[in-house]
């Protein structure tokens, strides 16, 4: 209960400012079967306020081994009531990518903020990327994986 | 039925049990094998999977979408600011934000290429264009983007940058297609080989099923033959007429056929998994049945097992025991447990018959053993009236006879001496059918050489020439045999050659050989020129009493009809066969073969010399001489009883005329025969012109003085015994002359025996129960007349006293004699007080004496 109503603290303070996608500081909107019913946009010091999940992987995208860390998805969808239904990624280049609910665990995937402890500017693929354990799991070896693991990430829409 | 059908079908073909098993083995092996196979298969294509090159692919394309996008930023940016020459209006994120979605881009693409291997130029190319774009970067960052002039080189150098974008996206995309198609390769090769290798599984599966038919419709087939075996031995074990019982090792019954139910009268539902023992083995032998299957099961060891037909008896259902013949095997059953075949047949009817067999036989030997008996009594009884007519023939006056009366005298006195000699050899041939001779060492030629040398005056009264021949072995060897039959045989065969011979040869021929395998053999042959046989009659020479009809009357006189029996039996005796050639008017010839075995024994000087040995095959023959009836015939029923023959003769002048008639070895001489001649003078006459003038004389006498240093030179006798003497006296007498070399005889083994008992037990052992009765009775009254008058004072009493000493010590009485033998002494010394002192004693003991006697006629004749 805690936890709802601090996400609906913050949500609401979000509500203020209009959402830019070149906005000085780079934020986070979340969309469609969401409690607030209209478009939730969170910029890196919102969701640094979430519980931060942290772990150690290689990606195809990196060289060598890093660690990410970020909110997870799950606590995220959560904390603004998403619905059940899959999710739909966009990118700041258009990208966009659906992502099975079946995919989101509740550790994994996370909303990486941080590469080795230091916050990821857009210039390297931030400040909003989503990544996943590679190396806990073959599972996450695949196309599908690869496809939703978003970098500048800049949308999230709950379909309904 | 069941249980049998168990126990009787052989176990199954292992072979068949193993290929079946190891078929399962190979198919188990197989699918793991394929499990294994799919599982890495499974595991390579994961690996395979397309996704990261699928995804590289993507982005290197997405660096010229993004390196396009980034160029019209800025050539929209430089359009913006020709056209408002304001600054107001434009964004600086128009050019920013596609940079950074580029150079994030162009980093992606540097992760990509690091640490490949063989894309040096690609990954040279990568880091130049990154070296640029970060100039870029800083050129972005710092410099002025609403001054035309910096987007116009922005433009320039993101333009010079277009050729080498191109080149890393064309080389890089080049490099993940090749290793695409590696990949699609190696998946395919691994694909390939995981069809191989379950197309080579599936056959060896497909192999393995095949052989799996075969062997199961193999062991369908074994499994119809063992069921066919089966029904055979069942059929066998249910026909059989013998009893088929199988037990377990502990003797538990597992099956019985129908013939143990009829032989036992047993149903077979009541003795499955009964003990054995409790049911069909008799209560005595139960304890041995359970030791002994013990032993068979720690050892498997039983003595049954290796014997065949063995006899034995079992019980019946009703607990009769009746006799079986049983043979025993044993074998595992098909689970491996011990099975205890036994095959039982009833032999009641056979036992019955052979024990009336064995019946019939032991009454024909019965009846034998009586006939040779009879023989032998006959025989012997025979010769005693022959004796008396010989005797008194030779009585008769031959002197102022008529001639024709003088023919009849001689023509009596050959049937009387033909039916002696007859007589003789009847009681020869059944001794010689009751007695076996051990095998003893002795000398065949010196043998042979000896009765020459007896018969050589024979033969030259037939005007014969005696030839002896030995070749093969020296005439001393000596060799272990037969000597007594094999001087029978001699004698006889010697002794018709020469009877049957007129003034020609008779040679004996010995031959010692030794063959190869068969040992030492001696042949011997003795051809005579004689009249010969006749062809016709040389089939029946060797039957009882076969006398030739073409002989003249004056050579069948010569001979009993028993000579040639009872050499043929003694040849047989020794392990030959005497076999004869013969041709009329030339001669003829009887030979044999006997087998030897070398005598290793030195001569020992303790054994008697081999020409005694040799002739005690001769019958040796005693004359006892005593006026006593009873102490004659009693010594002369001891000598027989040494295997002896014995003649007695109740005075010195029947022994003189006996000794005249015939030649006796030894003659035993009472000294004192009152009223008549005395011993000392028919030994003076036996020496002086009769037959036994060389005879051994031993002396009988009470009188312990006489001959007691030695005997005086005149009395011409040889040795002494002194009376009393019981059987034991007289044998060792004789054994002990004989050791000492004095008498040319053995006497083998004489037996010492214990004097005569009381009871007289021995007497009627010796003599017989009539006999012994008769001598018993003349014991009686021999000591009546002599106390009758000894107390009448009578002349007569002391020669009766003495008569009745030898009677009453001879059997036994020995503490009377000694009475009587004082009162002699008092009588022959005329002491009539002391004599009168002396007669109580003397009643008293005669009274003793006379009970005994009469207690033992009672005994006696009341068995």
């Amino acid at each position: 209960m805690q936890r709802r109503r601090f996400v609906g603290l913050s949500a609401a303070l979000c509500l203020g400012s209009a959402p830019l996608a070149f906005a000085a500081h780079p934020q986070l909107c979340l969309e469609g079967d969401i409690s607030a019913g209209v478009p939730v946009c969170l910029d890196v010091e919102d969701l640094l306020k979430f519980p931060q999940v942290s772990f150690e992987t290689t990606t195809i995208w990196t060289e060598g081994l890093h660690e990410f860390s970020g909110p997870s998805l799950s606590s995220v969808l959560a904390a603004f009531e998403a619905g059940p239904g899959d999710l739909t990624l966009s990118a700041l280049d258009s990208y966009s990518a659906t992502l099975r609910r079946s995919m989101v665990d509740v550790l994994s995937p996370i909303i990486a903020l941080r590469l080795d402890g230091q916050r990821i500017e857009r210039r390297n693929k931030g400040p909003f990327w989503l990544m996943f354990p590679f190396d806990s799991h073959e599972k996450f070896q695949t196309a599908e994986y690869f496809a939703v693991s978003v970098w500048h990430l800049t949308q999230i829409t709950v379909q309904n | 039925m069941s249980r049998l059908s168990g126990v009787i079908t052989q176990p199954a073909d292992l072979k068949g049990i193993l290929g079946i098993r190891g078929l399962m083995a190979l198919i188990a092996f197989v699918f793991l094998v394929l499990m294994y196979i799919a599982f890495d298969f499974y595991q390579k294509s994961q690996e395979l999977q397309t996704a990261k090159a699928d995804n590289r692919i993507w982005l290197i394309t997405q660096v010229e979408v993004d390196y396009q996008k980034l160029m019209e930023s800025v050539l929209r940016a430089q359009l913006t600011l020709s056209r408002t020459e304001t600054s107001e209006a434009f964004e600086a994120d128009l050019v920013t934000v596609p940079f950074d979605v580029f150079y994030s881009r162009i980093d992606v693409i540097g992760a990509l290429l690091a640490g490949k291997s063989g894309i040096s130029h690609l990954q040279g190319e990568a880091q130049a264009i990154r070296d640029d774009v970060n100039d870029l970067a800083t050129l972005i960052d710092t410099a002025d983007l609403t001054n035309i002039s910096v987007l116009t080189a922005l433009e320039t150098r993101l333009l010079a940058l277009h050729r080498h974008i191109r080149t890393l996206v064309v080389g890089t995309l080049n490099f993940f297609v090749q290793i695409s198609m590696n990949q699609r390769q190696e998946n395919a090769a691994i694909w390939l080989r995981f069809m191989i290798t379950t197309v080579i599984l599936l056959a060896v599966i497909a192999t393995a099923m095949l052989i799996a038919f075969r062997v199961s419709r193999r062991a369908a087939d074994q499994v119809r033959m063992v069921a066919a075996a089966a029904d055979t031995v069942r059929m066998v074990y249910e026909a059989s007429l013998s009893s088929i019982i199988s037990m377990d090792s502990h003797g538990r019954i597992l099956s019985f056929n129908p013939a143990s139910e009829q032989i036992f009268e047993r149903k077979e539902a009541d003795t499955i998994g009964k003990n054995a023992a409790d049911i069909l083995i008799p209560a005595q032998r139960q304890k041995a049945f359970h030791q002994s299957l013990e032993n068979f099961r720690l050892t498997g060891y039983h003595e049954l097992l290796t014997r065949g037909r063995v006899r034995s008896t079992s019980l019946r259902g009703d607990g009769t025991e009746f006799p079986i013949a049983m043979s025993v095997r044993a074998d595992k059953d098909m689970h491996g447990h011990t099975m205890i075949m036994i095959c039982i047949q009833d032999v009641s009817d056979q036992v019955a018959y052979e024990a009336s067999m064995r019946e019939a036989k032991e009454e024909a030997e019965r009846l034998a053993r009586t006939k040779s008996a009879f023989f032998a009594v006959m025989s012997h009884e025979l010769r005693t009236p022959i004796h008396g007519l010989i005797a008194s023939l030779d009585l008769i006056e031959e002197k102022g006879l008529d001639p024709e009366t003088e023919e009849l005298l001689s023509t009596a006195k050959d049937c009387a001496n033909r039916s002696l000699m007859q007589v003789n050899d009847v009681l020869e041939v059944t001794r010689l059918d009751e007695v076996s001779e051990p095998v003893t060492p002795f000398s065949p030629a010196r043998t042979v050489s000896r009765i020459s040398n007896e018969l050589r005056a024979l033969a030259s009264d037939y005007g014969n020439q005696l030839n002896l021949n030995v070749t093969g072995a020296m005439p001393d060897a000596q060799w272990l045999g037969m000597p007594q039959s094999f001087v029978r045989v001699l004698y006889n065969l010697m002794g018709n050659a020469i009877k049957f011979t007129k003034n020609g040869w008779v040679t004996v021929r010995l031959d010692f050989t030794e063959a190869e395998g068969k040992g030492h053999r001696l042949a011997v042959c003795v051809e005579d020129t004689g009249s010969g046989i006749p062809a016709e009659d040389l089939g029946n020479i060797f039957e009882v009493f076969f006398t030739n009809a073409h002989r003249s009357e004056v050579e069948r006189r010569k001979c009993t009809g028993l000579g040639l029996k009872i050499a043929r039996i003694a040849v047989e005796k020794m392990g030959g066969r005497l076999a004869v050639e013969s041709q009329v008017g030339v001669g003829t010839k009887f030979y044999f073969e006997i087998p030897l075995e070398a005598y290793e024994g030195a001569e020992d000087p303790e054994t008697v010399s081999d020409e005694t040995e040799a002739l005690k095959g001769l019958q040796l023959r005693f004359l006892v001489v005593d006026d006593n009836t009873t102490n004659a015939l009693l010594t002369a029923r001891m000598i027989q009883r040494l295997g002896f023959v014995a003649d007695h003769v109740q005075s010195g002048e029947a022994a003189v005329q006996s000794a005249s008639l015939r030649r006796y070895d030894i003659i035993f001489m009472d000294i004192n025969m009152p009223g008549g001649m005395d011993g000392l003078e028919a030994t003076s006459h036996i020496r002086n012109g009769t037959q036994c003038a060389a005879s051994i004389i031993v002396a009988m006498t009470a009188d312990t003085t006489f001959g007691a240093e030695a005997l005086p030179e005149e009395t011409q006798l040889d040795y002494v015994l002194h009376k009393p003497f019981g059987f034991a006296d007289l044998a060792s007498f004789l054994s002990e002359k004989a050791r000492l070399g004095d008498f040319d005889m053995l006497l083998e083994s004489v037996p010492v025996k214990e004097p005569l008992k009381p009871d007289f037990q021995e007497l009627f052992d010796l003599v017989g129960p009539e006999d012994g009765l008769k001598l018993l009775r003349n014991v009686r009254s021999d000591i009546d007349s002599a106390l009758e008058a000894a107390l009448t004072f009578s002349p007569e009493a002391a020669d009766l006293l003495h008569r009745a000493i030898g009677s009453t010590t001879m059997v036994g009485l020995l503490q009377f004699g000694l009475k009587l033998q004082r009162a002699e002494t008092l009588v022959r010394e005329d002491a009539q007080d002391a004599f009168i002192d002396f007669l109580p004693s003397l009643k008293a003991a005669a009274i003793a004496a006379r009970q005994k006697i009469a207690a033992g006629l009672s005994d006696h004749a009341a068995n």
